[in-house]
């Protein structure tokens, strides 16, 4: 069985977050049981290697950008390829007599990371009880795989808050990724990854929007579709950080109206993620989960959840079972009419109750299915394109036994007899005038430290709600996750576009004018994001 | 009060004298970092991240770039001499320290009450003169081998140890003479660098012919072919489903799979066609047939042209596919249309050579290449790097040769025999701008001083002897930095690049002069843009 490779794509601080706690979901994931094997098909995400002592490595297939401050420990070329150095080899290309050494401050690793390094040389694995909310600066603190030399890319002519050149404009990134040395090094990166592959399903993209990031994606999707035409799916993300309202605010809106003008006409799919409910003009109030308690301030929390939910909704392209299923089919199902970006909603946990089956959960269930994790955009249950994956309910929870049915026969959901057929009966019912797309595993999400504790204490450990507070953590939960695309969409282009027609001439900002923008190209933003607007507008008679 | 904090009293500003003492110190500070590096036994610099990641080189450009360099007037320079870099490939370092000594020569003249206008122009006198100068120290060349080889040995040997740099200098010319075609500018995209870590840096060798960092994806292909038909082209041999098809249309499974077969064997006939040609030509003889193609080429497509014994390589570099051209000849294709023979290259071998997890595919023995590759070889990462760097401007360096037609005598020769003519132009000169001319006269020094003093000499004795020997012997004079004496760069054999000092003299004196005559800096308005 041949795998469908894809290729991820992290650019950003705030994505680098996403990302690794994704991939932390996705190692704890693992399963080296033979006999339980696991659903997801991991090929599809990583890949397999060997380093120069003949050691195999199963490393991301993933490329990610940041800025160098943000790396901290990392070494550019990770830790798994080292090749082991002999006196001999240091060959003098130098007299050792005229060297100068400039060493700049060594860069201490977090707790966390030292325990890591500790239970990995002492091969026994430490339960670590340590407070991670506090330790965590950059997203390197908490990452559990070690890297590819190739994933990892460090711009390093910006700093985050550097005066002489802030990082903050999308014009500054499309103009690093013009300078020569940076894309050809980048997109030389992204061919050895192509070459590898047999047959590849296409890019995941997860860029922050907001600033100089969103324009190196921009060029780099540009890149994508025009040398490898594959499928391209991305998540342009906004921290849900609050800030003070102010000039930059502004600017991060442009940015955003701009990223997604060019995201929108160079990918597939895109789909905008943010924790907060609105993200211009500022960061609102976070989504609320009910079963949640997490601070949208810390970019560890807010991020943990973003990542659950592209875990969960990728695994319909990720799967064992159906691996013809593939990232193309998803896009040429929710794409049509002009309708590329889609809203991203998670159900986390799941809420099935203890000791209750799934027909009972569905036939009690009050109130909304899912959370938006989509600015600006609430998700209706109704017409809507949907592509939903459902994991960890397995098939022993459907329902009772005919002998001891009781109540349940009686229900119009007790003849199905599969997960997957009562949810696509309870969809059909629950959401109307919606075409639905289903996927579903049984194996819940096993979550291990540094996922971190968000859960109330009425959740079990293995994630059913009951009535009452228990002192267990959480080690699985089932979740939800899907992309729809529905006319709610039409608010969230609407209201980006009344704060961005807020600027009446792009000459206020002169950092973008300077590098490149012109007042035809903002006028153009504008109506771009009128037509998408129009685009999910329904106009039933 | 400058006139700016009315307006907006946040402002930060500098005036007059503390201008420019802000715009000299930083000047004087970068030429403090780079002075060290300048010349063959200029000390090399080590740079370590906070990750531990290590960097070593002496190339100004290099460090430059690899410096966060916060200060504006700092980095205002920095970029001057990264440009330098851009346009000849070289002089980084010079451009940085001549750029420092100016500024430090006119802070003394400033302070005696010189107004920055009249110290300009005298620059631009002298500007004028040293142009002069430099077109008379010119020498004439062919781009003999001899010739060329002198020249990128001057530029090699200041970025590695002399054993190493020498075994580059005869790579490096023999690259550039390989690619070089009558009557065409030198295209230095053409020699491919490719590195392998491996072995140790004077294992570096030349190959005729191209590397690629890819090998075959197929167990059954072959692993070394001889008298090879090569076939480039850019055809997709590989099935994609396309979007347009929503999975919600279809009725049925067994629908969709009919459609997937139907359009998979549009695909299988493009293979087929390589086939066809490839049995019509060297079936029966002990020719081989390689396919290299820019698109991927899916397993079922690598299975149909590994039964047929052909060596089929995906996802090639776009710059591969003109090298290929270049080096074995034919066609780059973008259909399969018409395919004939005399749109293919021709390579006497192919092989794979296997590191790691990374194969390198050799197409060697072409009839004329081209194309040329350059095989770095080193242990580690960074020492591969600071090859590349120094490969990188030994090519330059040569191709500027060629280009101007002429070299000039190195060691600081030029810069000496310089100072020297502007100190006799000086006097005809009229007015406060002779201190100018002075000044400037004064400031080039700064080469062969630094070059004596990173070799171990004194810069007074070294300078008094050169300009003595300049003025007796009447021709140009270099320091030998293993004595400390005078010597003959022409003798020596040490010759720099005419375009590169000419550059150098240009955008020195004109940043120079501009930092000159700044007269206040101010800071305004950036703060609402943070974030």
């Amino acid at each position: 069985m041949t795998s469908r490779e894809i290729l991820t794509i992290q650019l950003g601080h705030y994505s680098n977050f996403i990302g690794t706690h994704w991939w932390n979901i996705q190692e704890t994931n693992f399963s080296y049981d033979s006999d339980n094997p696991s659903e997801i098909n991991h090929d599809v995400l990583y890949r397999e290697g060997e380093n120069l002592k003949g050691q195999v490595t199963y490393t991301p297939r993933l490329l990610l950008v940041d800025l160098r401050e943000a790396v901290g420990y990392l070494k550019e070329q990770g830790t798994l390829y080292d090749t082991p150095q002999s006196e001999e080899a240091q060959q003098s290309l130098w007299d050792d007599t005229k060297v100068e050494v400039l060493k700049e401050e060594t860069v201490n690793k977090s707790p966390f990371i030292k325990s890591l390094d500790e239970s990995f040389e002492s091969q026994n694995p430490t339960s670590s009880s340590l407070s991670l909310e506090n330790n965590i600066n950059s997203w390197v603190d908490c990452l559990l795989p070690r890297f590819h030399p190739r994933t990892l890319n460090v711009i390093k002519h910006h700093k985050h808050d550097g005066a002489m050149y802030p990082f903050g404009i999308f014009t500054y990134g499309r103009n690093l990724w013009n300078a020569e040395q940076f894309s050809d090094d980048f997109s030389e990166r992204i061919r050895a990854y192509v070459e590898e592959c047999d047959l590849m399903q296409g890019f995941q993209i997860i860029l922050d929007s907001v600033d100089c990031f969103a324009g190196i994606g921009a060029s780099c999707m540009q890149h994508l579709k025009d040398e490898y035409g594959k499928s391209i799916i991305s998540f342009p993300c906004i921290d849900s950080k609050r800030t003070e309202h102010s000039a930059s605010n502004m600017i991060k809106i442009l940015n955003t109206a701009l990223c997604w003008q060019h995201v929108e006409e160079y990918t597939s799919l895109f789909s905008p993620l943010c924790c907060g409910e609105t993200a211009w003009p500022q960061i609102g109030d976070p989504r609320i989960f009910n079963h949640l308690t997490y601070n949208s301030e810390l970019k560890y929390h807010s991020s943990a959840l973003l990542a659950t939910a592209l875990d969960t909704l990728t695994i319909r392209y990720r799967r064992k079972e159906y691996s013809n299923v593939v990232l193309s089919d998803l896009c040429a199902d929710l794409n049509k009419l002009g309708r590329k970006a889609t809203a991203t909603s998670l159900t986390l946990p799941f809420p099935i109750t203890a000791k209750a089956d799934l027909i009972d959960v569905l036939d009690d269930f009050e109130g909304p299915l899912w959370t938006s994790l989509t600015p600006n955009c609430d998700i209706s249950m109704d017409k809507n394109m949907q592509s939903i994956v459902l994991r960890g309910i397995s098939e022993e929870r459907l329902k009772r036994p005919i002998s001891h049915a009781m109540k349940q026969i009686s229900k119009p959901a007790y003849r199905c007899s599969t997960v997957h057929e009562m949810m696509m009966l309870y969809l059909a019912c629950t959401c109307h005038a919606s075409a639905t797309y289903l996927s579903n595993i049984s194996s819940p999400l096993y979550i291990k430290s540094p996922y971190p504790k968000i859960f109330n204490n009425n959740i079990t450990e293995t994630g059913d709600v009951i009535g009452w507070p228990v002192g267990t953590d959480v080690q699985s939960v089932p979740v939800m996750a899907g992309l729809h695309s529905g006319n709610n969409l039409s608010a969230m282009y609407e209201s980006l576009h009344s704060q961005l027609s807020r600027i009446r001439s792009i000459k206020k900002f002169h950092a973008f004018t300077d590098s490149g923008l012109e007042e035809d190209e903002f006028n153009e933003c504008l109506n771009y994001l009128l037509d998408c607007k129009e685009n999910y507008e329904d106009h039933y008679i | 009060m400058a006139a700016i904090s009315l307006l907006n009293p946040k402002a930060e500003f500098a005036r007059a004298a503390q201008a420019l003492a802000v715009n000299i110190s930083a000047a004087k500070g970068i030429q403090d970092v780079m002075r060290t590096n300048l010349g063959p036994k200029g000390t090399m610099k080590m740079l370590v991240s906070g990750a531990g990641d290590i960097k070593i080189t002496k190339d100004g450009n290099v460090l430059l770039h690899e410096m966060q360099i916060q200060h504006p007037t700092a980095s205002l320079i920095a970029r001057a001499s990264t440009a330098q870099d851009d346009v000849t490939g070289d002089g980084t370092t010079s451009t940085v320290l001549v750029i420092g000594e100016l500024l430090k020569q006119a802070d003394i003249c400033i302070s005696e009450g010189l107004h920055p206008r009249m110290l300009t122009e005298g620059f631009e006198l002298a500007r004028i003169k040293t142009l002069e100068v430099l077109d008379s120290l010119k020498i004439l060349i062919e781009p003999t081998k001899e010739n060329l080889i002198n020249i990128a040995r001057t530029s090699l040997r200041t970025k590695v140890h002399p054993t190493v740099a020498d075994k580059l200098t005869e790579i490096c010319v023999d690259a550039v003479l390989t690619i070089r075609q009558k009557n065409q500018e030198i295209d230095l995209h053409m020699i491919e660098l490719m590195e392998m870590q491996h072995r140790t840096a004077a294992d570096t060798n030349l190959i005729r012919g191209i590397v690629t960092d890819h090998g075959s994806r197929h167990p059954d292909m072959p692993k070394r072919v001889e008298n090879a038909y090569i076939l480039t082209c850019n055809v997709s041999l590989e099935y994609e489903k396309s979007e347009v098809n929503s999975g919600f249309f279809y009725k049925t499974a067994e629908e969709r799979e009919k459609l997937v077969a139907a359009e998979r064997e549009f695909i299988d006939n493009r293979v087929k066609k390589i086939i066809e040609l490839k049995k019509k030509l060297c079936d029966g003889t002990d020719k081989s047939f390689v396919v290299i193609n820019q698109k991927g080429i899916d397993p079922p497509s690598l299975d149909m042209l590994a039964r047929e014994n052909i060596l089929a390589l995906r996802r090639a570099k776009r710059r591969n596919m003109e090298r290929l051209a270049l080096a074995c000849g034919g066609t780059a294709m973008n259909s399969f249309d018409d395919l004939k023979e005399e749109h293919l290259g021709w390579a006497g071998l192919v092989y794979e050579h296997i590191l790691g997890e990374t194969k390198y595919t050799f197409i060697e023995e072409c009839k004329k290449p081209n194309s040329v590759t350059i095989l770095l070889k080193g242990p580690n990462k960074y020492t591969l790097e600071q090859l590349k760097d120094a490969v990188r401007d030994g090519l330059r360096a040569i191709k500027n040769a060629i280009d101007d037609g002429a070299i000039i005598p190195g060691a600081g020769a030029f810069e000496v025999a310089a100072s020297q003519a502007l100190h006799l132009y000086k006097e005809k000169v009229k007015g406060k701008q002779r201190l100018g001319v002075q000044a400037y006269a004064e400031a080039l020094l700064v080469i062969p001083k630094t070059l004596a003093v990173n070799s171990g000499f004194d810069a007074q004795d070294t300078i008094v002897k050169l300009l003595e020997e300049r003025s007796t012997l009447g021709e140009a004079v270099g320091l030998d930095i293993s004595t400390g004496e005078a010597l003959k760069p022409t003798d020596a054999g040490i010759y720099d690049n005419y375009n590169v000092k000419k550059q150098i003299i240009n955008s020195c004196t004109i940043i120079a002069s501009n930092l000159l005559l700044v007269d206040e800096i101010m800071r305004a308005g950036l703060s609402s843009l943070k974030g």
